[in-house]
């Protein structure tokens, strides 16, 4: 009898132990169109209310997570190479161990691969070239991808293609997003496709393959569509 | 794809023996140093020999036809002899001859245009352009991972039986840098273990004085982008460096080819237009097209009699390394691919 005391009661001491270890932080990806969660291969009505967008692909890589207390940098995520991709559910969640506990007011990150990682070679994991995110005519990351079509009246139908990339000066494409951030188990991070792709920019400019100033100007647009659900 | 279960088996109890092999790089001596960081990719005998099998196998084109060395033939001093613009897949031709391969480890760019900026990375242009190899990355991958024969030969070099890309391009890297010409007739008389003829030292010497700026001693270029005067031709519109850059001064330019094994790998120039190294004199004497992105070492037209060329030939072939174009290391791995001989 006793030795069942005891052992229920080492059940609960570690029960207790447990319990007391705080859960790992997560940044939880969102994409939206106006209101609506995004999906792939679904039609979204535009603003004019004739046209409507269909999304095919959308894949991007966040690098370089930190987070930052009264302008101190208090976490660093280490080898922080996240591929997103909207086909993936599982890759919208990016899980930070050893955030938890800490006191911080600032989220940042980069959308794309910094200008090193681009020059150093085969990498492997997130980072391997067979991702798809690796251009193949010239060496360099595809920082975000976005592909799919627009359907303007009943028929007419636009495809859009945004491969945006480039690592060189004067086209470097990597953009970094500084966000106000409080601390929470759950951070929901809004990329908001709604305004870019109804933007004059997408229409005169459908496709963008390749590094240059307009893949830069995108770059920085879609940079901008960040935003924090607290 | 190649499915040889005895030589299989001599993969699996020869070289799984000696797993982990590693080798180090051998710089010639009075070398710069090499630029590849051979520490992210630390060479050894397995990585170099799944480099090789990858390098000679048609298994990374589409349709199974084309391999590395279907344009890098090591008698041509691996680059495409015979066509002046390299043909791959379908009997599809693209725009340029392709280089040829040799002392990697030293380049600070690869292609004619420098659009690759890391030797690991180089392998994935052919293999998806489609008009070289025709395929993707990630099906080359599906199809090594279904082979019995490179799974084994990916565990022996890695000691993981999948093949990811990054594995597929440090394995062919290392097969790449492994290709080290260093012993032509200069580099001997270089290393006083032979002596130029009178015609060869005439050479030499108008070489000094007339070519070695660009094609810099020892490696016989300096990897940079000039443009060397050539006229453009019109169903190719090949502008050079300026396609990865964006910038007009850029325009016409081309990565400097070296010079060592000039007797083998003809055509010459980007797009092979030049059959023979006297066409290529004769372009430099008299060819020269001028333009705003000239080289301006090339604004003043190279003065050369008809012997003096004849001197700078003679030069130009003490480039000849017969020992690398001939190495058994370099060429088809008969013993990977093909039945071992009956005694």
């Amino acid at each position: 009898m006793i030795r069942i005391l005891i052992f229920c009661l080492s059940l609960l001491c570690c029960h207790h132990l447990v319990a007391r270890k705080p859960e790992p932080e997560h940044i939880q990806i969102q994409p939206v169109f106006g209101t609506e969660n995004l999906k792939l291969n679904t039609y979204y009505l535009l603003n004019n209310h004739t046209d409507s967008i269909l999304i095919e692909t959308l894949r991007f890589y966040i690098s370089g997570i930190e987070f930052f207390s009264r302008g101190e940098c208090v976490y660093k995520e280490k080898n922080s190479f996240h591929l997103v991709d909207l086909a993936k559910p599982q890759s919208l969640n990016i899980s930070l161990a050893g955030l938890a506990g800490l006191e911080y007011d600032q989220l940042t990150f980069n959308l794309g691969i910094d200008s090193t990682t681009n020059v150093s070679g085969a990498m492997g994991g997130e980072l391997d070239p067979s991702t798809g995110m690796y251009w193949t005519w010239q060496s360099g990351y595809i920082n975000f991808k976005l592909e799919g079509h627009y359907h303007s009246g009943a028929t007419k139908m636009q495809q859009f293609v945004y491969h945006l990339g480039g690592y060189a000066y004067p086209f470097a494409g990597i953009q970094q997003v500084k966000l106000p951030c409080k601390p929470n188990q759950n951070h929901i991070l809004i990329l908001a496709l709604d305004y870019l792709l109804q933007a004059d920019f997408s229409a005169i400019h459908p496709n963008i393959m390749s590094p240059g100033a307009e893949a830069v100007q995108m770059a920085k647009m879609v940079a901008a569509q960040f935003s924090l659900k607290e | 794809m190649i499915h040889v279960p005895l030589k299989l088996a001599v993969i699996c109890f020869g070289l799984a023996a000696c797993r982990s092999n590693s080798s180090s790089f051998e710089k010639p001596a009075e070398w710069p140093e090499p630029v590849y960081d051979f520490s992210k990719n630390p060479l050894s005998t397995e990585k170099t020999t799944l480099g090789r099998a990858l390098f000679y196998d048609p298994i990374l084109s589409a349709d199974n036809t084309i391999s590395c060395a279907s344009c890098h033939s090591p008698y041509n001093a691996f680059t495409h002899g015979d066509h002046n613009v390299s043909h791959g897949i379908g009997d599809s031709t693209g725009t340029r001859n392709s280089p040829p391969l040799m002392n990697l480890a030293w380049h600070t760019s690869f292609m004619w245009n420098g659009a690759i900026n890391h030797l690991d990375m180089q392998a994935l242009a052919p293999i998806n352009h489609p008009d070289e190899m025709g395929e993707n990355t990630a099906h080359v991958l599906q199809k090594l991972n279904a082979s019995n024969f490179y799974r084994q030969l990916f565990y022996n070099a890695f000691g993981d039986s999948t093949a990811t890309g990054e594995n597929l391009l440090k394995a062919i890297a290392q097969f790449m840098v492994s290709l080290v010409s260093a012993n032509s007739k200069y580099d001997q008389v270089k290393r006083n273990q032979a002596s130029f003829t009178a015609q060869e030292q005439n050479g030499y010497a108008l070489f000094t004085q007339h070519c070695n700026k660009c094609h810099t001693e020892p490696l016989f270029s300096n990897f940079r982008f000039e443009n060397n005067g050539l006229p453009i031709d019109s169903s190719f519109n090949d502008y050079g460096r300026m396609q990865i850059t964006q910038d007009p001064q850029d325009s016409l330019k081309f990565k400097v080819p070296t010079l060592r094994n000039i007797e083998f790998s003809f055509p010459y120039m980007h797009d092979g237009r030049f059959k023979t190294i006297s066409e290529v004199l004769n372009h430099y004497t008299s060819g020269i097209k001028e333009s705003s992105t000239l080289s301006p070492l090339l604004l003043n037209p190279m003065v050369l009699s008809s012997n003096e060329k004849v001197d700078l030939l003679a030069f130009l072939l003490t480039l000849s390394d017969r020992e690398f174009l001939f190495n058994p290391a370099f060429a088809y791995p008969k013993e990977l691919f093909l039945p071992a001989p009956k005694d």
